[in-house]
């Protein structure tokens, strides 16, 4: 989820039950941090996604095995938001957790609060400049920010959300006597310290940054204004100097409470606050807000950019309920400057934390962070995670599922059309339409079914990367196919080969036998010539065998053949011309016994 | 899509190399090639106390795409004497691999449950009938040393010799 490969045994084997609760926010499907929770009637969890995909092949749950079906499946909004803002934190307590048990395993954290503090402390403010920024004075810190890149100021601009936090959190301070402690919490967020001297350097440089500076502002001033209730930040901020400690003792938990306590009073404040209205812009028809026209069509539209993150086809825009323009125009309020680290910060790319990584020099880290402290108004997420709870106005239009379709009863046309509703492309055979529509339905509904939602032109790019994805499964399994056939047309003609050899064998055995049985037929001739022999006996064979036409295979065949026949050939004369000499001698001894008896014995001596 | 599989593939990989340790009948469940994800091997050593006692087997685990909905292909490379595997193809009847797969096993449990099914074998729905009829028929001394001598003529020696 947050980028890296994440596993419930990341966590130190100390901390048993955190195992147990990461293991028990995963998915069993896909393994992950649940994205879009919901449950079965089984009482099993999934992500939205993973269980439609699922369900599509077969309907039963994947845990037990008892049959469920798409229509069973239900939101399951507690639970999704605890796997948010888990999976939120996780890198952060991670690293925190494990600073605190692997170097010194002695150190429990909650029983040594102060000592986490300095050591955390140590960490971030490794370099110099960073080191003298946290014991200088606010004056220094401003110098010291003003010398860092674009990049930082850009941050600290965005950031300045942040900054109001802070205020609040001193101006209680200034009145609580736990002032340091408290102070110290807060300083440990090193976004914070920028975003300070970012706010003041940008009230310098507000004439460069014009109006766009001026409009950004409003909405945190508005905001800063509403809060004022210094009661709520009670609890966080110093009043209770042992809460503190407790809360620094994880510095890092630190932000995210302090950051979703934020939120929180925020979105319950700034509800009736709906950011300014969408325009079309004239000239790219695009949805952007009012405060907001002019430099857009001085910064990207007329210079031919675009500011993706920022504005939208209006017509899309005017489809959708009034929740989420407002939510939208928020978003763009407070993220345009930085389009890319935001976003990146947003997609939850995980700092890879270290244990108060807001500090580090990742310039996404203060994004982030403001962006997490921010949520009712930054979050691009889509809808506001907590906003549901707070506003019974946003919780009320939630989008309709695309019904599934059985493909087998449509007709071409048919499919295109449903496909065209949607607003995806119609090439390719029905097969192909079935599966984009299919694969649709399950994002677009596993979509509906997200805490944080996200905006239908990111599915459209899901549904990109999907049909480049289909594409290249077909193009390897036709490979495959083509490569298995030749395979397989190889496999026959070798087959057809060795049948042919064999064949060719079995003849040439034939035609030894044969050859054994023509001398005997016809004594003389082999004796008078061997080749002559067993190319004469081979000639009716070859008759025969008209489908032995391989030359080669013959060709052995006669070798063969004539290598026996001329054994044989041999044998059988030799066997004759001794049956000969034998039946001359017999007849001379008759000769000799008949005619004379006196020619006998001289016979007999010879 | 086929990310997907990558990922969960990647995190197979990573949580078998931590608990290698939990399974001593496993002795090898890895990508064949490092940059395939999608084609696995495995070996698996015959349980102590079975007649499988020495051998060594060797597994080939094609993942498919769709994985994890779909499941695994597993098939033995080491020929093997069992009513459930097929002497020739090594091609594996088990319910879980088929009818009964469901998204959340993993390889390492599948292998798990290919090692149990050598100790506890299923003769009523046989590939091997020859070593089905034994069981059936109760002669479990036949089937024994049946079992060990193809064992010791196949699974012995180097594994990856067919």
């Amino acid at each position: 989820m947050n980028g890296g490969i994440t596993d419930p045994s990341d966590w130190p084997i100390e901390f048993k039950s955190l195992r147990e609760i990461d293991s028990h926010l995963r998915c069993p499907i896909c393994k992950e941090l649940l994205r879009a929770a919901v449950v079965l009637q089984c009482s099993h969890n999934f992500c939205s996604e993973c269980i439609r995909r699922h369900l599509d092949k077969e309907s039963s749950c994947p845990a037990c095995r008892v049959a469920t079906s798409t229509s069973q499946i239900r939101r399951n909004v507690a639970l999704d938001e605890i796997a948010n803002n888990f999976g939120d934190c996780r890198s952060l307590l991670l690293s925190t957790l494990m600073e605190v048990v692997r170097p010194k395993p002695v150190a429990k954290p909650v029983s040594a609060p102060r000592f986490v503090k300095e050591e955390s402390m140590d960490i971030d403010y490794d370099s110099p400049q960073q080191k003298r920024r946290r014991t200088s004075t606010r004056i220094t810190n401003r110098t010291v920010n003003s010398s860092q890149d674009h990049a930082d100021i850009a941050m600290s601009q965005v950031s300045l959300d942040d900054d109001k936090d802070e205020d609040f959190a001193l101006s209680h301070h200034d009145s609580s006597p736990s002032r340091h402690k408290g102070k110290n919490v807060s300083r440990s967020t090193g976004p914070v310290l920028r975003s300070r001297s970012g706010r003041t350097e940008q009230t310098l440089s507000q004439s460069s940054q014009s109006s766009q500076a001026d409009e950004r502002y409003e909405p945190s001033i508005s905001a800063k204004q509403e809060p004022t209730s210094d009661t709520v930040f009670d609890p966080f901020h110093g009043s209770a100097p042992a809460s503190a400690q407790v809360l620094a003792s994880l510095s890092s938990s630190t932000d995210i409470t302090n950051s979703t306590t934020t939120m929180t009073v925020t979105s319950t404040a700034s509800v009736p606050v709906t950011g300014p209205k969408l325009v079309a812009c004239p000239i790219c028809e695009k949805g952007i807000p009012e405060p907001y026209t002019n430099t857009h069509l001085d910064k990207f539209c007329l210079a031919g950019r675009t500011d993706p993150d920022y504005t939208l086809l209006y017509s899309l825009i005017i489809k959708q309920p009034a929740s989420v323009i407002a939510l939208y125009t928020k978003q763009g309020t407070s993220t345009r400057d930085v389009v890319p680290d935001t976003n990146s910060s947003l997609t939850k790319s995980g700092t890879p934390g270290r244990s108060v990584g807001f500090n580090s020099s990742n310039p996404a880290s203060p994004a982030r962070r403001s962006t997490m402290q921010w949520q009712p108004q930054s979050s691009s997420n889509g809808t506001v995670p907590k906003q549901p709870m707070f506003t019974p106005k946003s919780a009320a239009p939630e989008p309709t599922r695309i019904p599934k379709l059985t493909y087998s009863l449509l007709n071409d046309k048919q499919l295109r059309k449903k496909l065209q509703e949607l607003g995806l492309p119609t090439n390719g055979d029905k097969t192909l339409m079935a599966k984009r529509h299919a694969e649709y339905t399950t994002i677009f509904n596993a979509n509906c079914d997200s805490t944080r939602p996200k905006p239908v032109s990111e599915l459209m790019k899901a549904m990109q990367v999907w049909e480049r994805a289909y594409e290249k499964d077909l193009e390897v399994k036709e490979s495959q196919r083509r490569i298995l056939e030749q395979q397989q047309q190889t496999q026959r003609q070798i087959h057809a080969a060795k049948e042919a050899k064999r064949q060719a064998k079995k003849d040439a055995a034939d035609a030894a036998a044969a050859t054994i049985d023509s001398p005997e037929a016809t004594p003389p001739s082999s004796q008078s010539s061997n080749g002559r022999s067993s190319s004469s006996t081979f000639v009716p064979n070859q008759a025969n065998n008209n489908a032995v036409n391989v030359a080669i295979a013959s060709a052995s065949a006669f070798a063969h053949a004539a290598k026996y026949a001329d054994e044989y050939a041999e044998l059988i004369a030799e066997v004759r011309s001794r049956l000969q000499a034998n039946k001359e001698k017999a007849l001379a001894e008759n000769n000799t016994t008949t005619t004379t008896a006196e020619p006998a014995p001289s016979t007999s001596s010879q | 899509m086929s990310s997907a599989v990558h990922r969960r593939m990647l995190k197979e990989y990573m949580a078998i190399q931590k608990n290698a340790a939990t399974r001593p009948h496993l002795e090898l469940l890895e990508p064949i090639q490092e940059d395939d994800l999608l084609h696995w091997q495995a070996i698996l050593l015959g349980t102590a106390d079975s007649a499988y006692e020495g051998g060594r087997f060797k597994l080939d685990i094609v993942i498919p795409t769709s994985y994890p909905i779909q499941s695994p292909t597993i098939r033995f490379v080491t020929k093997i004497c069992h009513p459930n595997v097929h002497f020739k193809t090594g091609e594996i009847c088990l319910d879980i691999l088929k009818s009964e797969w469901t998204p959340a096993w993993t390889l390492e449990s599948v292998c798990v449950a290919i090692s149990s099914l050598l100790t506890n074998p299923e003769p009523s729905s046989p590939l091997n009938c020859d070593a089905a009829n034994l069981l059936r028929c109760g002669d479990t001394a036949g089937y024994n040393s049946l079992v060990k001598m193809y064992t010791a003529l196949y699974a012995t020696g180097d594994c990856d010799e067919e």
